[in-house]
């Protein structure tokens, strides 16, 4: 993986000692396809405008697209580098180079009102800190039957939030050891429609709600005065139902079963524990005679609140159906591919 | 311990699926998942962990993540004024720590 190669080579962690680090997601900074349009249409976001104009200057120039990669900057917001790359050497080049640019910077050239850069929205300023926080790690568990020399072990995170009514969902309302209780459907929906999905090798599109089927359910293996451990078993059919409009469209189908464990705190309120291990196959043609493509796992815990990167909101918290997620006054997310874009279909994918 | 109830009927996909039964796929009677040959062949009760413990990342796969990030570009600048230190962004689409 590309974040490992380079982050892991010995000169760059030496050299990153002088630099204080940052990451972030560029689509939203970046202003949507383009920064120009953002503009013209009201985005006036301080830290998205900060980043715009400081990017600008960089590898991918002043234009709409991409604005990817790994960028230098002083406190100040003056551009000193950038570069998109996974050679630790181009990366290294680039570091020294803007090191030294910063050396030579007067100090008043330096620094700079942070509270310039100070965001309008973040989707983290929707956690549900008194909820559930998940963790989602997404690996390959292999190529599938055809290529079995070369595996695909390539792995993924994101996260999926409930609230504290959302939490409570996952049992029942009068626990009885035995009893099986099945999972609202919102609940199921969102972890297929937004977490089940092709996403070890990076981003994949949602599935809709007309395009999973199946069910969660939960049983009460033992309860007490003070916890209620439930085992959660359940099944998944995705199928993507329409044409592909654009790259980032799911897989014509995943399949999929789960199976887990979780403790409730009555008294909190909250998981002591949860796990959830999910199972799938990924197929990119409807074709019931077919292979899968690819055997895909996802594993589901606890976030570790002391982790500031475990905080992450969702990849796709926008397309989650709550009330209680904020929504930014100036959505990116509602572009229309091109018709260019809109020829390529489920055939040619 | 896991404790699944064996059978799971979901008439409307057509499906009756034993969840003890992962290489019956009713979509692919037949098919077992293929794998490396160190992963069983399907996700039971009893070899919930082995899949866990497969899916989860090592410390080594995440020596890159150990580094001190800030996670937004915001919290960079501001740290790095602090520091009176250049500010080192990563920015991909998906957030680099998350999913990208």
């Amino acid at each position: 993986m590309g974040r490992q190669s380079v982050w892991t080579d010995e000169t760059i962690r030496k050299l990153i000692g002088d630099f204080v680090l940052a990451t972030d997601e560029v689509w939203r900074l970046q202003g949507g396809r383009d920064m120009n349009q953002y503009r013209a249409a009201g985005g006036s976001d301080p830290e998205c405008l900060g980043f715009q104009d400081m990017a600008a200057e960089g590898h991918y120039g002043p234009g709409g697209g991409t604005k990817q990669g790994i960028y230098v900057c002083s406190p100040s917001g003056k551009f000193l580098g950038s570069i998109n790359s996974l050679s630790p050497q181009s990366v290294r080049e680039m570091l020294e180079r803007s090191l030294k640019i910063w050396q030579n910077l007067p100090q008043t050239e330096r620094q700079g009102n942070p509270q310039t850069v100070q965001p309008a929205h973040r989707w983290e300023w929707s956690s549900p800190t008194d909820g559930l926080i998940l963790k989602e790690t997404i690996r390959y568990l292999s190529n599938g039957p055809v290529d079995q020399q070369n595996p695909d072990h390539r792995f993924n995170f994101d996260f999926a939030w409930f609230n504290a009514f959302e939490a409570k969902q996952f049992l029942p309302s009068k626990p009885v050891v035995g009893k099986r209780h099945k999972v609202p459907e919102a609940i199921y929906q969102r972890l297929t429609q937004c977490h089940l999905l092709n996403t070890a090798h990076g981003e994949s599109g949602t599935y809709h709600t007309d395009q999973v089927q199946g069910e969660l359910w939960a049983e009460v293996v033992s309860l007490d005065e003070n916890q209620i451990r439930i085992q959660l078993t359940g099944l998944n059919q995705s199928n993507r139902n329409r044409p592909v409009t654009h790259g980032l469209s799911p897989p014509a189908k995943i399949t999929s079963e789960l199976i887990g464990l979780a403790t409730w705190n009555r008294k909190t309120h909250q998981f002591l524990r949860f796990e959830l291990v999910a199972i799938g196959k990924i197929f990119h043609q409807v074709n019931l005679e077919a292979a899968p493509d690819k055997i895909i796992g996802w594993y589901f815990t606890l976030a570790d609140p002391e982790q500031p990167f475990e905080q992450l909101p969702p990849t796709h918290l926008r397309a989650y159906t709550a009330d209680w997620v904020e929504q930014p006054r100036f959505t990116l997310h509602d572009y229309r591919p091109s018709s260019k874009e809109q020829m390529k279909t489920e055939d040619n994918q | 311990m896991l404790h699944i109830k064996p059978i799971f009927a979901i008439s409307s996909l057509g499906l009756v699926i034993s969840l003890g039964a992962m290489a019956s796929d009713p979509a692919n009677p037949g098919i077992p998942i293929p794998n490396s040959g160190t992963l069983p062949n399907e996700l039971t009760e009893s070899n919930f962990l082995q899949w866990r413990n497969h899916i989860q990342v090592s410390e080594a796969e995440l020596s890159w993540q150990k580094l001190p990030w800030e996670t937004s570009f915001h919290a960079g600048i501001a740290q790095a004024g602090k520091l009176n230190k250049p500010l080192l962004l990563w920015v991909m689409n998906g957030h680099p720590m998350g999913c990208t």
